[in-house]
This record gives C-alpha cells, sequence and structure tokens, in this order.
C-alpha cells in the first residue's frame, strides 16, 4: 500500500526524497521504496523520518 | 555504522592484510632462495600473498577516496548503513551460507561413501567433518553471542 501521507507531508515540507534520504541516512531508493508501500521501515527510522519532517508517527504511518 | 568506525575498520584490514601478505612473500622469497621445502612448491606461497596484498591495495584506495573527498564518505555510510541495504546483504549472506553448508554436508556423504576406507583416517575426510560441523555449531554459538551481547546493550541504554 502506497504511503501518500509520507509523500504529501514530504511535498509540503518542500524535501526532495534525496534530501530526506541524506537527513535520516538512507539512500534515495529507501525512501522511494517507503513512499511506494515496496519496504516496510523500522520504527527507528520511522521516527528519524517524522522528526525529519516534522509529523508524528500516527499522521505518517498510522492507517485508518 | 559512524565516519570513524568505517575508516578505522579499514585501517585495521589494511594493516592485518599487509602483514600477512608480507609474512607468506618472504616466507615464499626465503624458503626459495635457500631451497627450504615448506610445501611441495614454494611458488604457491608467493601466489598466496598476492591475495592480502591486494587487499590491503584495495583498502588504502578507499582511504585515500575518503580522505580526498568527505561527501563520497557520508555516501559510502550511507550505504554500510542503510537497513533496507544491510537487511538484503544479510539475506544474501544467509543463502550463500546455506547452499554453502549443503555442499558441504553432499561433499561430505559422498566422499565417506566412495571413500570408505579413508574414514578417520585422511586428512580431507577430518578436514570435511570439521568445518560440516563448524558450520552447524557456530551458527548457534554466534547466535547466542549476539541475543547476549544484544540484551547487555539493552541493559545498559
Amino acid at each position: 500500500m502506497k504511503n501518500k501521507k509520507m509523500k504529501i507531508a514530504r511535498i509540503e515540507a518542500e524535501v526532495s526524497q534525496e534530501r530526506l534520504a541524506e537527513i535520516v541516512g538512507v539512500t534515495r531508493q529507501t525512501v522511494n521504496l517507503i513512499e511506494s508501500g515496496n519496504y516496510n521501515p523500522s520504527l527507528k527510522l520511522c521516527i528519524e523520518i517524522c522528526r525529519a519532517l516534522n509529523k508524528t508517527l500516527n499522521d505518517l504511518f498510522w492507517e485508518e | 555504522m559512524s565516519g570513524e568506525k568505517i575508516v578505522k575498520e579499514t585501517k585495521t584490514v589494511m594493516i592485518v592484510s599487509l602483514i600477512v601478505g608480507f609474512v607468506l612473500l618472504t616466507v615464499g622469497l626465503v624458503s626459495r632462495q635457500f631451497d627450504i621445502a615448506l610445501i611441495s612448491d614454494n611458488k604457491a606461497l608467493l601466489a598466496l600473498s598476492l591475495l592480502p596484498l591486494s587487499l590491503a591495495f584495495v583498502s588504502f584506495l578507499k582511504l585515500s577516496k575518503i580522505k580526498k573527498s568527505p561527501q563520497k564518505m557520508r555516501s559510502i555510510i550511507i550505504k554500510e548503513s542503510d537497513e533496507r541495504l544491510v537487511a538484503l546483504n544479510n539475506e544474501a549472506d544467509a543463502k550463500t551460507f546455506k547452499i554453502l553448508q549443503g555442499v558441504l554436508f553432499l561433499a561430505y556423504f559422498g566422499y565417506t561413501f566412495i571413500f570408505p576406507q579413508e574414514v578417520f583416517e585422511s586428512v580431507g575426510w577430518w578436514i570435511l567433518i570439521i568445518l560440516l560441523l563448524g558450520s552447524m555449531f557456530l551458527q548457534g554459538i554466534f547466535r547466542h553471542l549476539i541475543c547476549k551481547s544484544n540484551s547487555n546493550d539493552g541493559m545498559n541504554e
């Protein structure tokens, strides 16, 4: 399942996939795979992404 | 993995492989010069020294690349610490190990059935059984040690 929330939050924060990858310490491909729903990140990486985008885990990774 | 850790690890690999390479090369050259028969052909020692020396050279290149451009160091660190790539590498390593273990198992059984007279007698048979048992028991031992170190890390935090 695609993670649209993360993609929207990233675009809103005006951060490119490459820049976000650099901030959280992964490759751009990993960020792309998370957004396209093809990779399940660890909780540690989820928290780092949330911190980088100034969001909570609920905002980005919780599915209703 | 931090940058310093990568540099330290690369330096260690370079130094150890340099020492091993030079020891093999020196022993090979000396034994060739004085006609000391350490193994059937001393040329093998010279050939064997090439492997650690090349490893030392590769480590040296990696270190000089890191020193020249810190940006490249960042990309190396990311490639070595990206959890997805680490998981992929671990999976590939595990599959390779399973295949090698299977090959070892087949080699041991084949050798035992084809040459029953060599069981408990030949060096080759002993090496095969030690490698096979080692591959089985070391896995469990390492799992236990890693679990222990992880739980110790958890307690320290």
